[in-house]
């Protein structure tokens, strides 16, 4: 039985209003993270193995001790990812309220599951994929490492829900539980739903590409994620398909091959983003060298075994003063530099040379030797 | 992040516990600072500080303190011959002499380590580098380090001018100390390596020279244009302040932007004036060889600070060495804790510094580090025949914000009973010997007679200072093509 258009629809929103509320999070509201320590590659490890262990164990334990552990995870993230916007008081209320609602909500009715629960579900997980996928961008993950992330996950998904049974079987264990990691909507063999970590990604993937190469790339990757989740969605509803597909098999190339686009541009760092969201006073550029027309106008100066030699001292192609020392160039330079008119900022580069201050081949003023 | 977190975990384990702190660790906790800045920007000093544990709570402190305290003495007494006989002349045993008892073991002084260094090498280290003090008090006394203190140091410091910002990856670093002070220099060397700053010595030479090679623009890539920092000492930076003047140089013709001094007292009235001639912050900091690595930085309010993660500082009377009450003035008598130092021991080393104990605690942005005010001045050098003694610094406060007394200033003290009798080398006119008399008074200077000498073999013998540590450098006139040595 193809799933209705409806849910479809439901379940899609959910996703939509995740990378919008998310990225207006990224935006405006600053996760507290520790003052030394960006994400690295060895983090991503560290959560790929903790994806990989836990829908195979989830099948080995008890229901209380599954409830215990994603009540926690859950939580902790609600924890960090509410704090920060309504305040420690408010957060931790909000965070504790939620997740006891839902477990109430979810122990009640196991076998039905109200619409209640699964509204709230839904929200709780999708407040938990912007919570993490804000937690690591602001913690400086890098598109690299996304990519990364998504292409070995594409791997596992692909031989845990095709090759062998274990992410069918977590997903059916877990939708009986509150708490339960997916989005999704309807009942039977007509729900649709979308996983946690597939949200995740989708969410983590467009808010590294905003963050690091711009707002245009964040929305490319934000739309091209949202219309894999479409494709799939609607190959569902035209009956092409039967089977739960592994989302991440298309995903994590999807991601892969935007990131390759993306990798020759100039990346920004985290700082460099959040100035420019705050419209704040940018940080300063990094120290630059001398444009190169400058240094290679200097190195026409310069001949190695000349006759009588002075410094010169060459800004924006000009000679702007010469002495016999390093020190008399540089504070007559000063001097010029204020009489000329050349930018504040500028150094001098200073060469030592037996050039004539005469005008001819090399920078303006100067005859070469 | 989960690797940075370890590596915190692990240092703050081995400082916690005084067990050996694996260098790769602040090696690596250089970097991720690096990392973090590059990423995120400067970020809160407070938190990189409390997340290091340079900020821990007075009572863990204690209990840390005596648990090294405890491990040091032990090793001094095992390892040393020195720390042996001493403990044996008193009866006590390592196990006896607590934190709580240090008092018993009388302070070490600087003579007898100057006399004998080999009594004081652990026989199980591996010494690898010898350090010489630079002789300016009395006879240089010498200090061997094992590679790891020198490793372990070097990366400490980085660690240090990163969470202070004193150093950063950009910044091009001038040593104009001098060349034969090898612990610093290296110590400073292999910091920036760490930092990825830039670093180079230029050592005592003519000050022209000097202000010519920090005008000079060096032009690397990632790096500022034109040296940013320089460590120098207070009396050479005299120098270069007068001939900066002199030669007609503006703050703009340097990229200076901090001045890192220390060996030697720096004046108020010197950082005003450096501070002037360069456009830069001047920061102060103590250290001494043979305390190395512990050291002490001073901060905006004034007082000095002094690291208790690496050593232990105590403020006792000079006479009696009972601890010095609040306000009065006491000599810094320290012991660097293994496993910072394992080579040459010292147990409550007899600096020889004077400092004054604050009053009251201070409320500045090091206010969790134990706190003095700045050097008084070496007790060597601080003459007591009168009714009270005359302590460097305000002879320094008085001729150095005098501009006709030429940088360093030269002086020399006769004590009598009724006061002092003060020679400085100075342009002998009336018009300044009155300003200079008039400003003793607003001091409280207990100066019987100021006299002025134009000429140094009319005044008794002046007082050292480093600047004397004059090197030589050849330089070549580029427009007459003469050759000089200066």
């Amino acid at each position: 039985m193809e799933p209705a258009l409806s849910s479809i629809l439901i379940v899609l929103a959910h996703a939509v209003a995740m990378v919008v509320i998310g990225l207006a999070y990224l935006r405006r509201v600053r996760i507290e993270r520790p003052p030394i320590g960006v994400y690295n590659l060895r983090d991503i490890l560290g959560v790929a193995v903790v994806l990989v262990i836990l829908p195979p164990l989830y099948l080995h334990l008890p229901d209380a001790a599954v409830i215990a552990i994603l009540a926690t995870a859950v939580t902790a993230t609600l924890y960090f990812t509410l704090t920060p916007a309504l305040g420690r008081w408010w957060g931790t209320g909000a965070a504790l309220t939620l997740v006891t609602a839902d477990l109430v909500l979810g122990l009640w009715d196991r076998a039905g599951h109200l619409a209640a629960f699964v509204i709230l579900n839904n929200l709780l997980m999708v407040a938990v994929a912007i919570g993490v996928a804000n937690i690591w961008a602001q913690s400086g993950i890098k598109a690299r490492e996304v990519a990364v992330l998504a292409a070995g996950l594409a791997v596992y998904d692909m031989l845990v829900t095709v090759v062998t049974p274990t992410m069918v079987e977590f997903f059916v264990r877990v939708a009986a539980l509150p708490l339960a990691p997916v989005v999704g909507w309807g009942s039977g063999a007509g729900m649709v739903g979308i996983g946690l970590g597939d949200l995740l990604l989708i969410l983590v993937w467009t808010l590294v590409a905003e963050r690091t190469f711009g707002t245009g790339a964040g929305l490319i990757a934000a739309g091209a994620c949202l219309l894999v989740v479409v494709a799939i969605d609607m190959a569902f509803w035209l009956d092409l398909v039967n089977l739960p597909v592994p989302a991440m098999v298309v995903l994590g190339p999807v991601i892969v091959g935007h990131f390759a686009l993306l990798r020759r541009r100039r990346a920004q760092t985290t700082e460099q983003y959040f100035a420019g969201q705050q419209a704040a006073v940018a940080p300063p550029p990094p120290a630059t060298r001398p444009a190169d027309a400058d240094l290679a106008a200097a190195l026409r100066l310069v001949e190695p075994d000349g006759g009588s030699r002075r410094y010169l001292a060459i800004a924006e192609g000009r000679l702007i003063a010469s002495a016999s020392t390093p020190g008399e160039t540089m504070r007559a330079a000063g001097v010029a530099m204020e009489t000329l008119g050349i930018r504040p900022g500028v150094v001098p580069i200073l060469v030592l040379s037996s050039a004539k201050a005469t005008g001819g081949s090399g920078p303006r003023g100067v005859e070469a030797p | 992040m989960l690797d940075t977190a370890l590596r915190q975990l692990r240092y703050g384990w081995a400082n916690l516990t005084g067990r050996r702190v694996r260098v790769q660790d602040v090696r690596r906790l250089v970097s991720d600072i690096l990392l973090t800045r590059a990423e995120f920007g400067d970020g809160d000093r407070t938190q990189i500080e409390e997340m290091l544990g340079s900020a821990v709570d007075p009572d863990v402190q204690h209990t840390t303190d005596a648990r090294r305290w405890r491990a040091t003495v032990r090793r001094a007494y095992e390892e040393t011959i020195y720390y042996r006989t001493v403990m044996d002349q008193l009866g006590v045993t390592p196990a006896d002499l607590t934190l709580d008892r240090s008092q018993e073991l009388p302070p070490t002084p600087r003579s007898v380590l100057r006399s004998l260094p080999e009594a004081f090498i652990s026989q199980r280290s591996n010494p690898v580098f010898q350090a010489w003090t630079t002789g300016t008090t009395a006879t240089p006394t010498s200090c061997w380090f094992s590679d790891y203190e020198l490793e372990l140091a070097a990366a400490l410091s980085a660690l240090s001018y990163l969470v202070n910002s004193t150093v950063g990856t950009d910044d091009v670093l001038d040593i104009c100390i001098s060349s034969r002070a090898s612990l610093a220099i290296q110590n400073t060397m292999l910091s920036c390596r760490l930092i990825g700053a830039a670093c180079f010595l230029t050592g005592m030479v003519d000050p022209a020279e000097t202000l010519s090679r920090l005008a000079t623009p060096v032009h690397l890539p990632g790096k500022k244009p034109r040296v940013s920092i320089i460590t120098i000492y207070p009396s050479y930076l005299g120098m270069l302040v007068q001939e900066a003047q002199r030669l007609g140089y503006r703050p703009a013709d340097f990229g200076l932007e901090r001045i890192m001094c220390g060996g030697e007292i720096l004046s108020d009235a010197l950082r005003r004036r450096a501070g002037e001639t360069f456009g830069a912050a001047v920061l102060e900091s103590y250290g001494m060889t043979e305390a190395f690595p512990l050291g002490g930085i001073v901060c905006d309010e004034g007082h000095l600070h002094h690291a208790t993660d690496q050593g232990r500082v105590e403020m006792l009377d000079p006479s009696t060495f009972a601890p010095a009450g609040p306000g009065d003035v006491g000599m810094l008598v320290a012991t660097p804790y293994h496993p910072y130092r394992q080579t040459t021991l010292v147990l409550r080393l007899a600096t020889g510094d004077l400092v004054r104990r604050l009053e009251a605690e201070p409320t500045c942005s090091l206010a969790r580090l134990p706190a003095t005010s700045r050097l008084l001045g070496k007790m060597a050098l601080s003459p007591t025949g009168a009714e009270r003694p005359l302590y460097q610094r305000e002879l320094l406060e008085l001729l150095e914000a005098e501009p006709e007394v030429s940088l360093p200033c030269r002086y020399a003290v006769a004590p009598a009973a009724d006061g002092y009798d003060l020679h400085v080398l100075a342009p002998n006119r009336p018009a300044l010997l009155t300003r200079l008399e008039l400003r003793a008074g607003d001091l409280g200077l207990p100066l019987r007679k100021l006299e002025l000498h134009d000429d140094p073999s009319t005044m008794p013998p002046a007082e050292f200072n480093r600047a004397l540590l004059h090197e030589t450098t050849i330089v070549r006139e580029e427009g007459t093509g003469a050759w000089n040595l200066r």
